[in-house]
């Protein structure tokens, strides 16, 4: 040992000062590197920052929709069913005040293949049962006769032909704008006799079915890095029992080391569906269906002269079952909120351990690679909540966006998941609806 | 500005703390590198990766031991990583390379390695031309200061395996060196 002890120290003196030459550029190069990895960890932060500042802009409009005070737009409602009353009393001889002059051009600037149907069709319905068209042609004439200065306490307009002249220039400027807007409002059933204008939405909310095609991502996933060994199995799998040949038994062994680093990462998960929903009343709905889930994993143990590593892909099916409530809906935008749960069951999963190191005489490289099929014992139930907001696109598909998320209970399976690590994961649901 | 202002701005990415920190140890680093590797380019890249993960990875320094101790750690973990790699591209030749087993130098216990009069680039030269399993061992064993009971569990190999490397680096070394001094022997006495 004493002899050991002065090659040692003959070794360290005569190297101790010793200074190699060093590259010309290999700060340069340093530096390089770091800026490149710099932003490299900046796009990624981004990414990220953007993913979850989509969630919350959702998440505020939907709070800014639900602060506002759904009251002003009824009162827009109830000015239109004044605004229409007198037409149900319409006589020619009254005296024209300015706002019985508006109300009679309703009438007067209609074409005339419309103006009989709406004469028809306000005069044979009860006022309570007026639909509400808060782009109606009373309405635009206001604003236009506003907007060119014809104030409403001004003296009627002294030529009927004259206004009904200026009207229809002002309608077929708008034309296709209000022919649009009047067949998202009004509904047209019935023949020439009879001609029933229905507002969309009075349909029964009973009668409705709805089909679903959504994905669904995780808004985060999990890591967890120790300086002692781990697996992606879980405890009931003992680590001896995994490690039972030679080669195995070294591996084993490195990851005892004490420098021995664990990383495990489970990836977020991600999943898509079809749903069908029924309404059970005018705001609830169940919904269930049929959706896949993805989930990945990885595990790194590793120290100086060892690694393992693991890779894990499980592939599941579930069924869900929730019930989403309508809280409001302004304008075009319904927002909701969604309490479920999901039953999911594993149909395909696949398990790799890379491991790589040295065998006892240290002269030879050993590996060992295994692939297994695996499936989880038990299925998997879950919980959920969010709150979404959806929007019509066209007719009746509407898009939508919910944030949630989901608790997973522990299902006590072999394998560990994001699911049975991170218990709680927060997704992000995007889809569409197709409202029957 | 001292060691633990530097890492702290470090810690802030601060690249002028980096440089400073760069320059201060790159030359001890670089030997590290140069130890373990035969290749100077090798070296190079290592003492380049070597900065990269300490600057990036420094804040899992706690201050509880010398930066030199832990950044000495990282460039050797790296050049253990970096000798499995190369192994694993050569793993079906002959590892025993520059010593066959009919080859094995037996040296005499009692005969010290004597490096006095020898150059330190040529030393340098002959730790690198050591076959990479001898040259782990030794530079472990020798710089690191770790006992075969640490290598062999470091490595996940016996203690008496690294005994055995050592052994057979320590007899490579004496037959080199008794190679140099004899040239050094018959060049003076030519020169007589």
């Amino acid at each position: 040992m004493n002899r050991d002890n002065d090659i040692r120290r003959a070794f360290q003196e005569k190297l101790g000062g010793y200074q190699p030459p060093l590259a010309a550029d290999g700060w340069e190069r340093i530096e390089h590197s770091l800026t490149r990895a710099g932003a490299h960890r900046r796009v990624m932060r981004r990414r990220w920052y953007a993913g979850t500042a989509a969630a919350l802009l959702l998440l505020l409009v939907g709070s800014i929709y639900f602060l506002r005070d759904p009251m002003t737009v009824q009162e827009t409602i109830v000015t239109e069913r004044d605004r229409l009353q007198p037409e149900s009393g319409y006589a020619p001889e009254q005296p024209a005040t300015a706002e019985s002059a508006v109300v009679e051009k309703q009438h007067t600037y209609s074409s005339p293949a419309t103006a009989p149907t709406r004469a028809t069709f306000a005069s044979r319905r009860k006022q309570d049962e007026l639909p509400v068209r808060r782009n109606s042609a009373s309405e635009m004439l206001t604003r236009w006769m506003q907007r060119e200065g014809i104030g409403l306490n001004r003296q009627p307009v002294d030529s009927w032909s004259s206004l009904r002249a200026l009207l229809l220039q002002s309608e077929r400027a708008s034309a296709e704008a209000v022919a649009k807007r009047e067949e998202e409002w009004i509904t047209v059933i019935g023949g020439d006799d009879q001609l029933l204008a229905e507002y969309d939405d009075a349909m029964p909310e009973e009668e409705r079915l709805i089909v679903g095609l959504s994905g669904k991502g995780g808004l985060s996933s999990y890591r967890q890095s120790v300086n002692s060994p781990m697996t992606l199995r879980s405890a009931s799998f003992s680590a001896e029992n995994q490690h039972d040949n030679e080669i195995s038994k070294n591996l084993l062994a490195a990851t005892r080391a004490s420098d021995n680093t664990s990383d495990m990462e489970h990836d977020q998960p991600f999943s898509f569906g079809l749903t069908l929903s029924k309404s059970i009343s005018e705001s609830l709905s169940i919904e269930s269906g049929l959706t896949y889930s993805y989930l990945s994993s990885r595990l790194r143990n590793a120290n100086a002269n060892f690694r393992v590593e693991e890779t894990q892909k499980i592939h599941y099916l579930g069924i869900p079952v929730n019930l989403n409530y309508t809280l409001f809906s302004l304008n075009r935008f319904n927002v909701y909120a969604s309490v479920g749960g999901m039953l999911e069951k594993d149909i395909y999963g696949e398990y790799r351990k890379l491991g790589t190191g040295e065998s006892a005489d240290f002269n030879s490289t050993a590996q060992e690679e295994e692939l297994t099929k695996i499936s989880q014992r038990n299925p998997q139930l879950s919980v959920n909540a969010g709150v979404g907001l959806s929007y019509p696109l066209i007719d009746n598909l509407r898009i939508y966006g919910k944030v949630g998320g989901a608790y997973y209970f522990d299902a006590g399976n072999q394998y560990k998941t994001i699911y049975s690590d991170r218990k709680i994961v927060m997704d992000l649901n995007l889809g569409l609806r197709y409202e029957f | 500005m001292d060691d633990s202002q530097l890492i702290i701005a470090c810690k802030k990415q601060d690249r002028n703390a980096q440089k400073v920190l760069y320059e201060r140890y790159a030359p001890v680093m670089m030997t590290v590198c140069l130890r373990y590797s035969k290749e100077e380019e090798t070296a190079r890249d290592l003492l380049h990766d070597g900065f990269i993960r300490a600057f990036t990875q420094i804040d899992s320094f706690r201050g509880n031991g010398s930066f030199e101790g832990w950044l000495r750690r990282i460039f050797v973990n790296l050049a253990l990583e970096n000798y499995r790699k190369e192994k694993q591209k050569n793993r079906f030749m002959e590892e025993y390379g520059s010593l066959k087993k009919d080859e094995v130098v037996v040296t005499d216990e009692d005969d010290p390695l004597d490096i006095g009069d020898i150059p330190r680039e040529e030393v340098m030269g002959m730790i690198r031309d050591l076959s990479p399993g001898y040259r782990t061992v030794f530079n472990l064993f020798i710089f690191e200061e770790m006992s075969h009971r640490e290598i062999a569990a470091m490595l996940g190999i016996t203690e008496a395996a690294s005994r055995s490397q050592f052994f057979r680096a320590k007899s490579l070394l004496q037959k080199k060196i008794t190679a140099i001094l004899n040239n050094c022997n018959r060049r003076y006495n030519e020169q007589r």
